[in-house]
């Protein structure tokens, strides 16, 4: 007997899928749901209501949040992919030696394979008042007083986004640019294209599809993120997601699911419209 | 001379390496930083530098467990990624290779998982926690978390093992079947191997993203908290030393397994190309001497008798698009050498991979040894194929791959070896056994696939395009040298090439091919003497087609007025023509004279010559081909001998006239369709 082939594929995905669908298909559904439920005091009240929404719409406070998460989202976007895109290309095409370029390569990923918590926490005894940046520079008598804008602000939560996400935006870049074929420079080269110029013709539209992904990543993990804004900002800032931490916290879940759906559709409609300049399958394709 | 090599970098490459540097401290920095400050003395504070040396806070932690139940968490947490990670590596490998086929639902499958990868992580922990509620369950860490964590390292292992595979050369698990591995001997020999490194990534990904995940288990961990979750917990005073301990701590665990993974990974190499190395080193001579009757028992026992049939076979890919092969007919005798020629998508690879087992006929049947086989698979054919890039397994020796047939027939190493070494003799490899694919030329790897093939002692050799990934000197040396073992070996070699002097140079039986139809199967000597219509001409090559409209017959010739006005006798060979009728003629290209016209010989042609502006003029060594354009677009060439031609070079340019015998016009089979503008174009220049 000839087991069909559809069949096979459908025995090997399964595992997955089953996986996939009970704990992310169904879970979203039902949050879904349960943003249209009333609750009372910590009971879920099913019913059909749209208050949960309209608090949300009218309520000021999130549109500050959603104002304060995309503000950070395009902050730490650009730096990452101006960082990683100049990295990727320095790895890629001015280290000749393979085993350097492998080396280094590692060098900057190690930190990624450390806790996630204790890289944003290690800038606190660097950034604080009497940190270690702090004192060096009134030790060289560059400044008198600490700064005070360094810790527990806009600032530190910027820097910690930018220390763990940057290898996101790396890696994707450098994966794309190591495929390109060193004969397209050589041929720009002999076309008399200046540095730039083959970075601006050949480099960066070759690598278009891994700075989607990179953005992906990046911009997805900034909207999702509720630790650092809270710890780096002292509490002083606040994101979608601490907010609707606070709610879970609170057992208020029909409001938290309702805004949880909301921060999932902006979020799914940033990565649709990045999907839609940049073709990423391709990308995942080959 | 300035050495202009070392002349330095220029100025932004230094500026690239300061940034680069600027960025590994701001990377590692703060994090060293807390490492030193997780030593300070009992008094704690963050004082530089530090008041006193103690591990007093790593005392604390693990073995006090003042500050949480840090150990507890830490085997929960250990527990919980190793189970992640294997589960992610068994289904993430399986998904891929599901996912080579199409199968329904396969599109959304793949969009749940990015959606799943991108999505907040409290999002996900949220629904679940919902569901479990709903439902009155707790939520556990085994259960819950474990889920949780999974809709995170699936997905990622998915797209690893996507790019894995597609990178995995398809041919690799083709020559294994043809070598006669079952599905799972070609799992386990070949594809996982090959995927090795693939798969050391997934495993090494999921155990450190589940390790340190923490927003999708916030709310699905239950009572009981992960390592993270109590790093979190502890974040509420986040300037206590003992924070910092837990962060040098978990620090030094995580590269101690990565460590022990790419240590791993450098081991199994390095296994490989010692394994590579002394394997077959100490092949006793006993071995050697019983070479013979070791081959028998590894062969099946079929009828030597290779000829094949293809009986109105055709092949559609893709409904409704027109057959890759359409209804078509063919025999070759045992021991034939049978050449398969053709343009790129002519379907003559098709046929290769139908007559192998590798495709099966939409419609028609297959014989090999008069024997029907169809819908066999390709072990049962007695058939083996040498595939164009060689697929070489790139994890095994030489003689591993040659003898890799017969280790999946269960046959003893030290017998195997010396049947491989004998094959490796005859392809003049001996010397490079213990050599990996990757460490041998392309003429080298050629003849490994050649070995590697014959090792089953087949009936049928097929070939697809053995030649083409090889330089032109090797490739005329191989043609030679394959003729050759057909000859010794006396079964039936099909060769797919597109080239035709490749396949006039070793082919008893050349099958011209085009648009998924036989044009002609002939020798080649017949193909050359009479090509069968317009498009074989071209094709073969020598030959120039020419036509006209019929205004005589008689004395078994016909007279043909052509587009430019000349006239041409063509030989009928018994064929009835009427006048007014379009006919085609092909011409040898090496049976004409070229001249400069005759003083007052004016613009209109003789019979039997044509008259032109030298068009280009190739010196090839024993001759000189001219190129006249005679201004109706049909390419008219003249191969005159060079002793002829620098009697009186003709250059580009000049007039010149071309004259033949009408005896060398040979009649083409096109004359029914009249398509005199409509001849397919074979996108093979002739030579």
């Amino acid at each position: 007997m000839k087991i069909r082939p559809a069949l096979i594929s459908w025995l090997q995905a399964g595992p997955l899928a089953a996986i996939l669908i009970l704990f992310f298909g169904i879970p979203v559904l039902v949050v879904v749901v349960v943003s249209f439920f009333d609750f009372d005091h910590s009971d879920i009240v099913p019913t059909f209501i749209l208050d949960n929404y309209q608090d949300i719409f009218t309520s000021e406070v999130t549109w500050r949040l959603y104002l304060s998460s995309l503000k950070f989202a395009a902050i730490v976007w650009a730096i990452t992919l101006v960082l990683g895109f100049t990295l990727a290309n320095y790895l890629v095409f001015h280290i000749r030696s393979l085993l350097l370029k492998i080396g280094l390569f590692l060098l900057c990923s190690v930190p990624f394979w450390t806790s996630t918590i204790i890289r944003m926490i290690s800038w606190i005894p660097f950034l604080g008042r009497n940190g270690l940046f702090n004192t060096m520079l009134i030790d060289a008598h560059i400044i008198d007083k600490p700064l005070d804008f360094l810790l527990f602000s806009d600032f530190a939560v910027v820097v910690a986004y930018v220390h763990l996400f940057t290898l996101f935006m790396m890696v994707p870049i450098f994966n794309s640019m190591a495929r390109i074929d060193a004969r397209l420079i050589e041929a720009a080269k002999d076309a008399g294209a200046s540095r730039w110029t083959i970075l601006r013709e050949i480099v960066l539209p070759l690598c278009k599809s891994g700075i989607a992904l990179g953005s992906i990543f990046v911009v997805t993990q900034v909207m999702g993120d509720f630790f650092v804004v809270k710890v780096m900002s002292g509490g002083q800032s606040a994101s979608v997601v601490s907010a609707l931490q606070n709610e879970i916290a609170a057992l208020q879940y029909p409001p938290a699911a309702a805004s949880a759906v909301v921060l999932v559709i902006v979020v799914m409609m940033m990565v649709a419209g990045i999907l839609r300049v940049v073709d990423v399958r391709k990308e995942l394709a080959s | 001379m300035h050495n202009t090599v070392t002349a330095g970098r220029p100025w932004t490459f230094h500026a690239l390496t300061l940034c680069f540097v600027v960025f590994l401290a701001f990377l590692y920095g703060p994090m060293v930083v807390i490492y030193v400050l997780s030593f300070q003395g009992t008094e704690g504070g963050l004082t530089f530098p530090l008041r006193g040396f103690s591990t007093h806070w790593f005392h604390e932690l693990i073995v006090n467990g003042r500050s949480g139940d840090i150990a507890g968490t830490f085997t929960r947490s250990v527990e919980l990624a190793a189970v992640v990670s294997v589960l992610t590596v068994v289904m993430s490998i399986a998904a891929g290779l599901g996912f080579r086929r199409r199968f329904r639902g396969a599109g959304f499958l793949f969009y749940i998982a990015i959606a799943s990868l991108v999505m907040p992580g409290l999002f996900v922990g949220l629904g679940i926690s919902l569901v479990f509620q709903l439902l009155g369950w707790q939520t556990d860490w085994r259960v819950s978390g474990l889920g949780a964590q999974l809709t995170w390292t699936l997905p990622f292992g998915l797209l690893v093992m996507f790019a894995v595979i597609g990178r995995f050369n398809r041919s690799y698990e083709e020559a294994a079947s043809d070598l006669g591995a079952t599905a799972w001997q070609r799992t386990r020999e070949v594809t996982l191997p090959i995927l090795l490194p693939g798969i050391i990534g997934v495993a090494l990904f999921g155990f450190t993203l589940s390790y340190d995940e923490f927003a999708r288990t916030v709310l699905t961990a239950g009572s009981q908290n992960t390592l993270p979750l109590e790093i979190w917990a502890m974040t509420t005073n986040v300037t206590s030393p003992a924070l910092y301990a837990v962060g040098t701590a978990t620090t030094l665990v995580s590269f101690t397994v990565i460590g022990a993974a790419l240590g791993s990974i450098a081991l199994i190499q390095r296994r490989r190309s010692r394994h590579a190395a002394s394997s077959p080193a100490s092949v006793p001579a006993t071995a050697m001497a019983a070479t013979d009757p070791a081959r028998s028992p590894a062969m099946t026992t079929q009828t030597k008798d290779g000829s094949i049939e293809l009986v109105a076979v055709t092949k559609t890919y893709t409904q409704g698009a027109p057959p890759a092969v359409a209804e078509l007919d063919l025999r070759v005798g045992h021991g034939a050498y049978c050449c398969l020629l053709g343009p790129s998508g002519c379907g003559k690879t098709t046929i290769l991979r139908m007559i192998a087992g590798h495709e099966f006929p939409t419609s028609g049947d297959v014989l090999i040894g008069n024997r029907n086989v169809t819908l066999l698979p390709p072990v049962e054919r007695g058939t083996a194929m040498m595939f164009q890039s060689y697929a070489l397994f790139p994890h095994r020796s030489v003689i591993d791959n040659v003898a890799f047939a017969l280790k999946i027939r269960g046959i003893g190493r030290d017998q195997r070896y010396a049947t491989a070494r004998e094959l490796l003799e005859k392809v003049r490899l001996e010397a490079f056994a213990n050599r990996l694919p990757s460490e041998l030329s392309g003429g080298q790897q050629q003849r490994v696939a050649l070995a590697r093939a014959l090792i089953t002692n087949p009936r049928v050799l097929l070939l697809d395009e053995p030649l083409s990934a090889l330089d032109e000197f090797l490739r005329l040396r191989m043609r030679g040298e394959l003729r050759r073992i057909q000859r010794e070996l006396g079964i039936t070699f099909v060769h797919v090439t597109h080239t035709q002097l490749e396949a006039t140079a070793v082919a008893d039986v050349v099958v011209v091919m085009d648009q998924g139809r036989i044009e002609q199967a002939a020798s080649p000597r017949e193909i050359y003497l009479s090509p069968r219509n317009a498009y074989v001409a071209r094709f073969i090559g020598g030959q120039n087609v020419m036509s006209g409209a019929v205004e005589r017959v008689g004395e078994g010739r016909a007279t043909l007025l052509t587009g430019t006005g000349g006239r041409i006798d063509v030989p009928l060979d018994g064929a009835s023509v009427v006048p007014g009728e379009m006919l085609f003629a092909s011409l040898r290209r090496d049976r004409i004279a070229v001249r400069r016209p005759a003083t007052g010989e004016g613009r209109r042609d003789l019979l039997n010559s044509v008259a032109g502006e030298v068009h280009t003029i190739e010196n090839q060594g024993s001759y000189v081909k001219i190129t006249i354009d005679l201004g109706d677009g049909e390419e008219f060439v003249a191969n005159v001998l060079d002793e002829d031609y620098f009697i009186d070079p003709i250059d580009i340019g000049d007039r010149a006239v071309a004259t033949w015998t009408a005896g060398n016009m040979r009649l083409l089979d096109d004359r029914s369709a009249a398509r005199s503008t409509a001849i397919r174009q074979p996108s093979a220049v002739s030579v």
